[in-house]
């Protein structure tokens, strides 16, 4: 019943919140509300990973005060209109009326630290400005992207289909990159199933309301399925397989090839897994979703690398035969979710 | 009607339909919770927070106060459903004023920097890593998994709390006026603690539930 206090410090000398605290009192964390909530969403129709110069946002610490000339700056009243004057290099303004006022320059922040709050974004890299401390953020998914551009989900479709589009399919998540051999993503490591579990588990267990995701659940009496999700207060429950297509080598160093039969193979699981679980817990509803990691090239040579005529986009659009359609008979089997992962070549 | 957990739930209410669009049921009772532990964090006593918490079979806070009070505002129109199976809702224009009428009254009033404490967490931690992180509470994490549900802040688990929040009282040094730091600080500590091997935190913090949670996650890779 210790507490860690080494690591509780530690935590306290990286929460910027403590630091805002300490530089300016209360005024500065009721000031630091407006502008988390201003990233936040400014993030929702800006995606920072695109910028190539440093984006700033601040608040002022007097709800009033103009410190940064509004006069010289495009007034947003929405945060879609953010959208389309915000660059990189470039300044924001949310202000406590929740209006937004933008300037397409580069401003060094400690040119306002004396009476706002300053949130900068560069290189991939985030910090809060309080006053003489320069705190930087933590990622806090796998995401490579800003901390303040985590969603949240109230349905599980909505989650998986964020996951497909913003993190699976340009790799821009830091744990699925661990799946692959190279940056080039033509071939995965051995094994790569282990990794797509643990960065599927993290995103979910970041972004679902009010449920919980627990990775390898036994569901019969010799298998775990991937992911488990529960609901609060529902007697509902969502089991997640994952597979991946694609080449790897096995613990054997031998190539291995996973193509439409290993997705099939997936979904005969998940329909088993659901007639198990059924019977585990018949009060409850339950769903299957079957999500596959799509990593197939075509012309890949058992060398890991493309052939003269192979194509790493050929499988973007080509979609799996499932035989049977547990998705279409069943209706506690959700439509197979493919998640293709572009390759990194010229 | 209790009239906190009235006006707790539609403060809450409020809070999260301004973050996240909108308030899930569940959401509203683990909220309360953080702001009821915040209120502790200010050495104010647990039985002066006006409603009991039990931990449910799932590793949440439930309470029936809370419960009626949200059902309550659902018949009376104040909180709509936003969601096909009812769990989530949106606080109407009826809903905001009752809220501003019930912040007239000083006790109620009292209670508000407790309550937006907690949601603002959400600015800094997603909404996943809170519950995550709450859940390794000392007092929600005796709450075995599929189990009666059991009152919360009594017994062992209390004392293990109270060691808790002294220790954060000691980390952040001097007096944190703004609830924000300790709410953000100690969910930070819960959540990593939840993402050790279950063997080192067990150690650490006497968690004797949820042995499969988390034991395989290496976080932010």
């Amino acid at each position: 019943m210790t507490v860690d206090m080494d690591a509780l410090r530690e935590l306290v000398s990286q929460a910027y919140v403590k630091s805002v605290f300490d530089a300016y009192g209360d005024r500065g964390t009721r000031a630091l509300r407006p502008l988390l909530q201003g990233v936040k969403n400014i993030y929702t129709v800006v995606e920072p990973r695109g910028f190539s110069g440093r984006f700033v946002v601040f608040t002022s610490l007097d709800p009033t005060a103009d410190i940064y000339g509004r006069a010289t700056a495009v007034e947003c009243l929405d945060v879609s209109a953010v959208a389309r004057e915000a660059t990189a290099p470039g300044v924001v303004e949310v202000a406590w009326n929740g209006r937004y006022y933008v300037w397409k320059a580069d401003c060094d922040p400690q040119l306002l630290i004396g009476e706002a709050i300053v949130y900068a974004y560069a290189n991939n890299v985030e910090v809060i400005y309080a006053r003489d401390a320069m705190v930087t953020i933590p990622p806090v998914l796998g995401a490579m992207t800003s901390a303040f551009a985590v969603p949240a989900f109230a349905d599980l479709e909505s989650a998986l289909e964020h996951y497909r589009t913003k993190l699976a399919r340009e790799c821009t998540c830091r744990i699925l990159h661990e799946s692959w051999r190279d940056d080039r993503r033509l071939m995965f490591v051995a094994g790569p199933e282990v990794v797509m579990r643990r960065s599927l588990y993290q995103f979910l267990n970041s972004v679902i309301r009010g449920a919980e995701v627990r990775p390898e659940q036994i569901v019969d009496e010799t298998h775990p399925v991937d992911l488990k999700v529960t609901w609060d207060m529902a007697r509902r429950v969502a089991l997640i397989e994952i597979k991946w297509l694609g080449d790897s080598y096995n613990d054997g160093n031998d190539p291995v090839a996973h193509r439409d039969a290993r997705a099939n193979s997936g979904a005969k699981q998940l329909a088993d897994y659901l007639n198990a679980n059924q019977n585990m817990v018949p009060d409850h509803v339950s769903r299957g979703y079957l999500v596959i990691i799509d990593g197939r090239r075509r012309g890949l040579g058992p060398d890991g690398e493309l052939k003269a005529n192979g194509n790493a986009a050929h499988f973007r659009d080509v979609e799996i035969v499932f035989a049977p359609k547990y998705h279409e008979q069943r209706t506690d089997f959700a439509t197979p979710i493919r998640m293709f992962v572009e390759a990194k070549v010229a | 009607m209790n009239p906190a957990a009235l006006f707790d739930a539609l403060t809450i209410g409020v809070q999260l339909t301004g973050a996240l669009g909108s308030a899930g049921r569940s959401e509203i009772h683990l909220f309360s919770y953080l702001a009821c532990l915040l209120a502790l964090y200010e050495t104010k006593p647990v039985t002066e927070w006006g409603y009991s918490f039990a931990g449910t079979q799932d590793g949440s806070p439930f309470s029936p106060e809370l419960n009626d009070a949200i059902d309550s505002l659902v018949r009376t129109g104040s909180l709509t459903a936003k969601s096909e199976a009812g769990d989530f809702f949106i606080v109407e224009k009826t809903g905001a004023q009752e809220h501003a009428d019930l912040r007239g009254i000083e006790s109620l009033a009292l209670r508000e920097r407790y309550l937006e404490g907690a949601c603002s967490s959400l600015l800094s931690i997603p909404i996943g890593r809170i519950r995550m992180g709450l859940q390794k509470e000392p007092s929600l994490a005796q709450v075995a998994p599929g189990r009666a549900p059991r009152p919360l802040l009594e017994g062992i688990a209390y004392d293990e709390l109270y060691v808790q929040l002294e220790a954060l009282h000691q980390s952040l040094g001097n007096v944190v006026t703004d609830l924000l730091v300790p709410a953000v600080v100690w969910l930070s500590y819960l959540a990593k603690n939840a993402e050790r091997p279950v063997s080192e935190s067990r150690a650490d913090i006497g968690d004797q539930s949820s042995e499969d949670h988390a034991s395989e996650v290496n976080h932010d890779g």
